[in-house]
């Protein structure tokens, strides 16, 4: 069986400068030689800062923007696969009903001079399926579903809470019966109470429907709850994957470590035992070199400037850092235990 | 933001549910109705409107009829009370009456404030064709065979002021209505394939319209309008001079279609659409264009005063419609002496036309600008 | 040192604030009372639309209209011994309202992008609330921003006094207006979801500098928030609002280990990762928040309360009080009438 989805070395790039005769001089580097795969009715954690290249990713396998280099191979039947990486916008048309994309603030991704009927029924106008009371049919199925009631079809979006917006996003989605939704930061507009109740009927599609979910998030106890596994970017590249139980508590890379050990948790009694990390991501026009993180890594060495890490097997993660890499591990004391390094710090 | 599920959502009220349910025109409405000055000259305005396209059956006279003995009349004052040989009150004028001077030899004109001349309504007059067709003889008010009336006034010829005043607005109405239409869809034209199209085409497009809006727009005029042959019927001119507004007008208009057509692209929902599997074209004119057509509706409001004026101001300085054709411009000619301000000011009465039209649109197009995005709060 | 002995700054008795719109009346706040002390960070938590800002607002004379303060007193402190000064007895834009502004209280926000000038130069932002506050010459106000911005973790202050807004960062912009609202010792600075947008490494900075200058100024602060992980982590006391009220208010750890109002408790089981959240399927609230026109009778919270007691809780409002020696609240499970009312139901 092929996996849904094997994204493969995807970098995406955009020009900064460019010359006179439009020729790109100097390259933001959003996204960096990211690789992972996806199976049918798997949800892959994507967490990281603003900056990181998380959405960009989501992005360029949407197509909504243009990788510079990668592969992005896409099977939705387990047979065919598509190279959506290197289809133009006219070919990728028929396949966009298998894969969909939920935005992350359900006040601009929603037409405000559209109904609802409209616009859950969108998708199927465009591909030109059935006849209007079939679109109006299928819309009311779909609004039951997300829990919408279904005598609302002619309101227009203002009508609705952030809430309820993301339910109609969320319904849209499924219009087409896709075989993966990305999640551009679903829950994160939203509040509290409301948060809990979509990440709730997402979990639920996703059982009855065998939906695969690509959830980008930054916040990394949403994700814990809903991803199977879970990748950390940073600046543009993938630092850490692995399933999400391993990433998110016996994490290997120093930049997850961080992250679990600052990011805030419901509970007052919570210790935090470290001093949140300093400085801020790096300007992806002018990236550090060799370990992207290594200016803010709490336990960097001289090796981390000059070389740059590859992936590396372990533990059952797949992490990018010096310390793991049988090369250059012996830079780092043999008795060394990262925690305490932190904890000093 | 509240969430509501399905058990919940049936118990609101049935009045909110009716604003839910509102579209964005009614929407648009509504927001219009609150702004009470626009909503009432919007009344002022299909009041001109109405009065001067009908200007055949209002207007008591053809605006060329001459009545030379009576020129420079001031406006006669409307009364009510017994005339004689009607047995009903009704209203009635004091007519004027002529006397030579006999040392100036002139005519003096003076009010005979014993003879009553009743205003009666719906007489048998010149023949006019209703809808350009039917020919008719009725008329809205006159006066009785052998007497006159001059409610406004006369010029110089002794011609009808309110008749030249009703016939003026229709051309110059119209002409502001017709020279934004054309704009308006030169505009959206190229400001939308620009803005689709992007590219050299955009560029070329936004070049021009920046070189025409670079020009001053006065002397522009006064060369396209030297170049209308004197030879040319009224009708042609009118044309002509529409074209030559809307030729300079349309830039404003391309330009903003264009800026937003841009804006709205990178809007979340048109991205939806796109990754929806829509077309491009799909996607401009199903997602796009209902989001700004009323932001356009207000632009073309707001560009109707300036077409008016370029016209009054065209005419005005002989360059536009030309006699016997009247505008306001043209009849604004009459008054161009300080003579004429302190003699006869009511012939500045069709520059009070303009400028309540001016206003009207003005403030129907605050109106509506305020009403037109109804998601603003 | 008891609550009782600590200096009260602020001091908010029975705010109401009302918007009065096309559609009728909205009672954005009904009536909230809360103090904070020096030294201390309120945190005041509920969803959009529960009106947690709106009584800072308030005490920032920030209320526009259509909205209106129609009733209680807003008492500020300035120390110990000076008397109290009703914030609501002078105009908003009065010259004493001014002066206390941005001097005495202060307050961010939660757009760092917008609410610095993109044309003046950042230490010019700084000199200009330095001007209108405090007597100090030029010399001493330049002195005195650099020492601020050195303060709140911007390095080369003298050279980055000179730079505009759009050089910096969102977190370092944030820093800047922490900067400016704290650079004339205010004794209250109230931080409308100063963090929310930031990332996760630069809100823990940013907290982690509230935390530190609220020590070193002696001051109160008021932090408006929806986030219960950051309120977990930084708040001392906790008030939570629901529909313009407050239903609870508590120590952080009280409130977060023993929530007595079935809001409280009900949030803190929908919030995942907290120790109440249940894995897989997470615990919601059932029904909505009442849109702001509609009408609720009695507690606000009753339509969707699990505890409901029909005929008291959709009838009459709960009196906000002390329910046991360490928890505040505002619910007829704990008031004289709702004892009453179970017996006699039982």
């Amino acid at each position: 069986m092929k996996p849904l989805l094997n994204v493969e070395n995807l970098s995406v790039w955009f020009p900064k400068k460019v010359s006179f005769f439009g020729k790109p001089l100097t390259w933001i580097k959003a996204v960096n030689g990211v690789t992972f795969q996806l199976k049918a009715g798997e949800t892959l954690g994507l967490v990281g800062e603003s900056g990181s290249g998380k959405s960009t990713t989501g992005y360029a396998i949407m197509r909504a923007l243009n990788p510079r280099e990668g592969k992005i191979e896409f099977c939705p039947d387990g047979d065919t696969v598509y190279d959506l990486a290197s289809m133009d916008q006219k070919e990728l048309r028929p396949i966009r009903k298998h894969f969909q994309l939920i935005f992350q603030d359900p006040f601009s991704s929603l037409n405000p001079r559209m109904t609802v009927r409209d616009l859950i029924a969108e998708p199927l106008k465009v591909s030109g399926q059935g006849t209007h009371k079939e679109h109006t049919e299928r819309v009311k199925e779909l609004m039951a579903e997300v829990g919408l009631n279904p005598a609302f079809l002619n309101r227009y979006p203002h009508a609705f809470s952030g809430g309820q917006r993301q339910r109609i996003v969320i319904a849209r989605a499924l219009t087409l019966n896709p075989k993966l939704i990305i999640c551009d930061e679903a829950v994160s507009a939203l509040d509290v109470s409301v948060q809990a109740q979509i990440l709730n009927l997402l979990m639920e599609l996703k059982e009855k429907h065998n939906l695969a979910y690509i959830f980008i998030g930054h916040d990394l106890e949403v994700v814990r709850h809903i991803a199977d596994r879970v990748a950390v970017m940073y600046a543009g590249r993938l630092v850490e994957d692995g399933s999400a139980e391993d990433v998110l508590t016996h994490s290997l890379h120093p930049y997850t470590q961080s992250l679990l050990a600052t990011a805030p948790r419901p509970d007052p009694h919570f210790v935090y035992e470290n001093k949140p990390l300093s400085g801020e991501v790096p300007n992806p026009a002018a990236l550090p070199s060799g370990c992207v993180f290594h200016p803010r890594c709490p336990v960097a060495k001289d090796c981390c400037s000059e070389k740059v890490p590859q992936h590396t097997q372990l533990d059952g993660k797949s992490v990018r850092c010096l310390m793991h890499e049988e090369d250059s591990k012996h830079n780092w004391d043999e008795s060394f235990s990262l925690a305490e390094t932190i904890q000093d710090d | 933001m509240s969430e509501e599920t399905v058990n919940t959502t049936t118990d609101t009220n049935d009045d909110q549910s009716t604003a839910y349910d509102e579209s964005q025109w009614k929407m648009m409405v509504r927001r219009f109705k609150k702004h009470k000055l626009a909503y009432w000259m919007g009344f002022v305005l299909l009041f001109m409107y109405i009065v001067c396209l009908n200007s055949n059956f209002i207007a008591p006279y053809k605006p060329a009829k001459i009545h030379s003995d009576y020129v420079n009349l001031p406006p006669q004052i409307i009364q009510f009370g017994f005339v004689d040989g009607y047995t009903l009150p009704r209203l009635y004028v004091h007519p004027f009456q002529a006397e030579r001077n006999t040392l100036t030899l002139q005519k003096e004109y003076s009010v005979n404030e014993q003879k009553r001349v009743a205003i009666q309504f719906f007489t048998e007059g010149r023949k006019w064709y209703f809808l350009g067709v039917i020919p008719c003889h009725t008329h809205l008010f006159g006066v009785e065979k052998g007497e006159t009336c001059f409610l406004l006034g006369t010029d110089s010829l002794g011609q009808d002021l309110l008749s030249r005043i009703l016939y003026g607005g229709k051309v110059s109405l119209l002409i502001g209505l017709c020279g934004v239409t054309l704009s308006f869809f030169l505009g959206i034209t190229l400001g939308g394939l620009s803005g689709f199209y992007g590219g050299l085409f955009d560029i070329v497009v936004q070049r021009i319209s920046e070189l025409l809006q670079s020009i001053p727009s006065i002397p522009i005029w006064l060369a396209l309008s030297a170049m209308i042959p004197k030879n040319w019927s009224s009708l042609e001119v009118y044309f002509a001079m529409s074209l030559i507004l809307a030729c300079i007008g349309w830039t404003g208009v391309c330009r903003d279609v264009r800026g937003k057509l841009l804006s709205l692209r990178e809007e979340d929902y048109a991205r939806a659409a796109m990754l929806c599997g829509a077309s491009e074209i799909r996607i401009v004119f199903v997602h796009l264009v209902p989001n700004f057509i009323s932001h356009i509706i207000t632009l073309v409001t707001l560009a109707v005063p300036g077409m008016i004026l370029a016209e009054t101001m065209l005419s005005f300085l002989n360059l536009g419609i030309r006699p016997p054709m009247v505008s306001w411009g043209v009849l604004l000619q009459e008054a161009n002496s300080a003579d004429v301000v302190a003699n006869q000011p009511w012939l500045l009465l069709p520059g009070l036309a303009v400028i309540i039209t001016v206003l009207a649109y003005n403030f129907i197009g605050e109106g509506l600008r305020d009403a037109a995005d109804p998601y603003a709060n | 040192m008891t609550e009782k002995d600590r200096h009260v700054v602020l001091e908010i008795k029975d705010i109401a604030v009302d918007y009065k719109t096309d559609h009728g009346t909205v009672h954005a706040v009904r009536g909230v009372t809360y103090k904070v002390h020096a030294d201390e960070m309120l945190a005041i938590v509920g969803e959009s639309g529960c009106g947690k800002s709106q009584s800072s607002y308030a005490t920032m004379g920030l209320i526009q209209a259509p909205g209106e303060v129609v009733r209680g007193e807003i008492l500020f402190h300035e120390d110990e011994s000076s008397a109290p000064f009703n914030l609501l007895s002078v105009d908003k834009n009065s010259p004493e309202m001014r002066s206390i502004r941005g001097g005495k209280l202060s307050m961010i926000f939660q757009e760092p992008m917008t609410a610095l000038s993109p044309v003046h130069k950042i230490g010019k932002q700084i000199d200009e609330a330095l001007k209108i506050h405090t007597d100090l010459d030029k010399a001493g106000r330049f002195k005195r921003a650099c020492e601020m911005l050195t303060l709140v973790g911007i390095p080369d202050a003298e050279k980055r006094y000179h730079q505009y807004s759009f050089e910096f960062s969102g977190g370092m912009r944030q820093r800047i207006m922490i900067a400016i609202a704290l650079c004339c010792n205010p004794k209250l600075l109230i931080a409308d979801e100063p963090t929310t947008g930031l990332d996760v490494t630069i809100q823990a900075q940013i907290l982690d500098l509230i935390q530190d200058l609220k020590k070193k100024f002696n001051m109160g602060v008021i932090f408006i928030t929806h986030d219960l992980a950051v309120v977990a982590q930084n708040a001392d006391r906790v008030a939570v609002m629901y529909l313009g009220r407050i239903v609870e208010e508590a120590d952080k750890v009280t409130l977060f280990d023993e929530p007595q109002h079935p809001y409280t408790q009900a949030l803190l089981r929908s919030v995942i990762g907290s120790p109440l959240a249940s894995d897989g399927k997470l615990k919601t609230i059932e029904g909505s928040v009442p849109g702001p026109y509609d009408v609720v009778e009695g507690c606000a919270f009753h339509p969707r309360c699990e505890h409901c007691m029909h005929g008291l809780c959709d009838k009459k409002m709960p009196d906000f009080e002390q329910v046991n020696d360490k928890t505040k609240a505002a619910c007829h499970l704990f008031t004289e009438e709702g004892k009453h009312h179970k017996e006699s139901q039982a």
